[in-house]
């Protein structure tokens, strides 16, 4: 599908593989070319070798030195053009500063939220 | 006590009679027959002097003990004793004129002296019915202020005094305690809500304002001991009237509710926890509902499988509640992961050291496992009576953890036509969770599954 316009690329960022795999099959499943990391380092090291990355999404409740939030002030900074979804089950927006222009979801979320935020934010 | 105990003779002797006293008779008795007795003492030893005088400290003595009546009657006695031991038989009138005129006299005087002492017996007897009223007064007094003292002292609550300009005067030895003063006398007088958190001032301020109009005030509020410990208080203030009905004083009760403010603090921080797993199980859910249904073959198997795979999950989480979401033991992991197969237990066979792993692999593995036996039961080794199943698993010296799952005796097996939920789930998720490599093999003469994963991933607390 969309053979015109070459497929779009989103970084899930989530530390439990089983949500990750079924975001990337979600995302996957609607012709977006999909790439996955565990957490911040692995994303970092995903955005640089590969510069189409134009869309995140990230889980803030990450282990490591860099949870979500600070990835994505990082990637905005970085990337200044990246779409960028934060979602989290403990915090809301009012309680953490999101970088400009950040999208956030609370967890559990419908997939096709996300998508249409997507949609949306990238016209 | 003392006070009623004289300590001289002669008082003891007189209360001795007031609080002893002897019937109306004995008392006559004693009257007359000390009377006759010192009359005839006189008569035998000094019958031509003295006629009267020795009467005189015996009338004395027995009004003082026995009171008026018996005093008149020694009186009238020892006058008669003495006109009969000193008349002259001889005379007709038996008294001369000057002894007659004695007589009557002394007759007098005793009244008078009678009188007198009975006066000071009487008073002597009101003394020593205030005395004691006194002393029951005293005691009542002790008594109280020792059983008031003792509340107080037994309360764990700080107990305090307040003037009505909200200086501290009195603290419970209690309250001592819980405020770690040792000397009251480091804070009397000090501005009582000085203590308290700057934030609950105003509040202790408000209360004390209340109190002084006549009413009670209860708030809670953060105040530091004497030396620096952090306490929540529960404080009650209230006013104390004095005789006039005036408020005089001000009482404040404070409850140290550390404990529960803290337990409650505990528990907000719990549900909060709980939310945030609920959360995350809800998203595990909705990724376990989407990947049945994306590969399924009808809604009736998808149902089907969905329910399979919740059930298991249902078991992993009884799991991890025995750990607060914390770890769970490998045993544990595989019998709820095969519990599909637990009518089929004497054809499987698991061997393996006890191992802790994190709470998110062993949900996985939990979950992995469900797929491996719920296949095994349809189509793999144990579809067939023959077939078996082996699982063995060890941590080896150089930190590796390696896990295997044979299947034998089974129908030959076939590689699948396309990747279904189960082999898609173990094999890219179980790698990321054990962050190691996995391996699903369709051997013909059984399905193989092996994890090789580097231990400290896996284990939290290591071989046990």
């Amino acid at each position: 599908m969309g053979q015109a316009v070459p497929a779009r690329a989103i970084l899930i960022v989530e530390d439990e593989p089983f949500v990750r795999f079924d975001l990337m099959d979600f995302f996957e499943d609607r012709g977006f070319r999909v790439f996955g990391a565990g957490d911040a380092e692995e994303a970092i090291a995903l955005l640089e070798a590969d510069d189409t990355i134009r869309i995140v999404f990230t889980d803030i409740q990450m282990p490591g030195a860099m949870d979500g939030l600070m990835l994505a002030h990082h990637i905005r900074e970085r990337w200044p053009p990246t779409l960028l979804i934060v979602a989290s089950g403990r915090v809301t927006p009012r309680d953490v500063t999101l970088p400009a222009r950040a999208a956030f979801v609370g967890k559990p979320f419908d997939p096709r939220e996300v998508l249409q935020e997507i949609e949306r934010r990238s016209v | 006590m003392n006070r009623t105990d004289p300590s001289d003779l002669f008082s003891r002797l007189v209360l001795r009679s007031l609080s002893h006293p002897l019937p109306a008779v004995a008392q006559y008795t004693l009257a007359t027959v000390a009377i006759v007795l010192v009359g005839a003492f006189r008569a035998l030893l000094v019958p031509d002097s003295l006629p009267w005088l020795l009467f005189i400290p015996v009338i004395l003595g027995v009004s003082l003990v026995t009171g008026r009546r018996a005093g008149l009657l020694a009186a009238a006695v020892a006058t008669a004793a003495g006109v009969a031991t000193i008349g002259d038989p001889g005379n007709p009138t038996w008294l001369t004129a000057p002894q007659g005129t004695g007589a009557v006299l002394f007759f007098l005087v005793m009244i008078a002296f009678v009188s007198l002492t009975a006066s000071l017996r009487q008073t002597m007897s009101k003394a020593r019915a205030l005395n004691v009223e006194l002393v029951q007064r005293e005691r009542y007094l002790a008594d109280r202020e020792a059983f008031l003292s003792s509340v107080l002292a037994a309360s764990t609550d700080c107990i305090k005094v307040l003037e009505l300009d909200g200086t501290l005067s009195f603290m419970s030895e209690g309250g001592m305690l819980v405020m770690d003063i040792s000397d009251f006398n480091a804070v009397r007088g000090c501005p009582w809500p000085d203590f308290m958190k700057d934030k609950d001032v105003p509040l202790a301020q408000e209360a004390l304002a209340e109190a002084r109009q006549g009413r009670s005030f209860h708030f809670e509020a953060q105040a530091n001991t004497f030396i620096g410990t952090p306490k929540h208080w529960s404080v009650s203030v209230s006013p104390i009237r004095g005789p006039d009905g005036q408020v005089a004083r001000i009482l404040s009760v404070s409850r140290d509710q550390t404990a529960m403010v803290e337990a409650r603090e505990q528990q907000r921080l719990l549900n909060n926890e709980l939310g945030h797993r609920l959360k995350n199980v809800l998203s595990l859910v909705q990724s376990i509902a989407y990947q049945t249904l994306r590969d399924a073959g009808s809604l009736e198997e998808a149902s089907a499988a969905f329910s399979s795979r919740l059930a298991s999950l249902g078991r992993a989480t009884d799991i991890l509640t025995a750990t607060a979401w914390q770890t769970a033991e490998l045993h544990a992991v595989l019998e709820s992961g095969l519990a599909a197969a637990s009518a089929l237990k004497e054809r499987i066979s698991v061997e393996g050291p006890r191992l802790i792993l994190e709470a998110q692999a062993a949900l996985a593995l939990t979950l992995a496992v469900h797929e491996l036996t719920t296949n095994a039961i349809k189509y793999g080794s144990l579809s067939v009576d023959a077939g078996t199943l082996a699982i063995r698993w060890a941590a080896t010296d150089d930190g590796r953890f390696t896990f295997l799952w044979k299947e034998q005796g089974g129908p030959p097996v076939q590689p699948p036509t396309r990747q279904g939920f189960g082999s898609r789930m173990i094999e890219r998720s179980l790698r990321a969770y054990f962050q190691g490599m996995t391996e699903l093999v369709y051997d013909p003469a059984g399905i193989e599954f092996r994890i090789d994963a580097p231990l400290p991933a896996v284990a939290r607390s290591g071989r046990v």
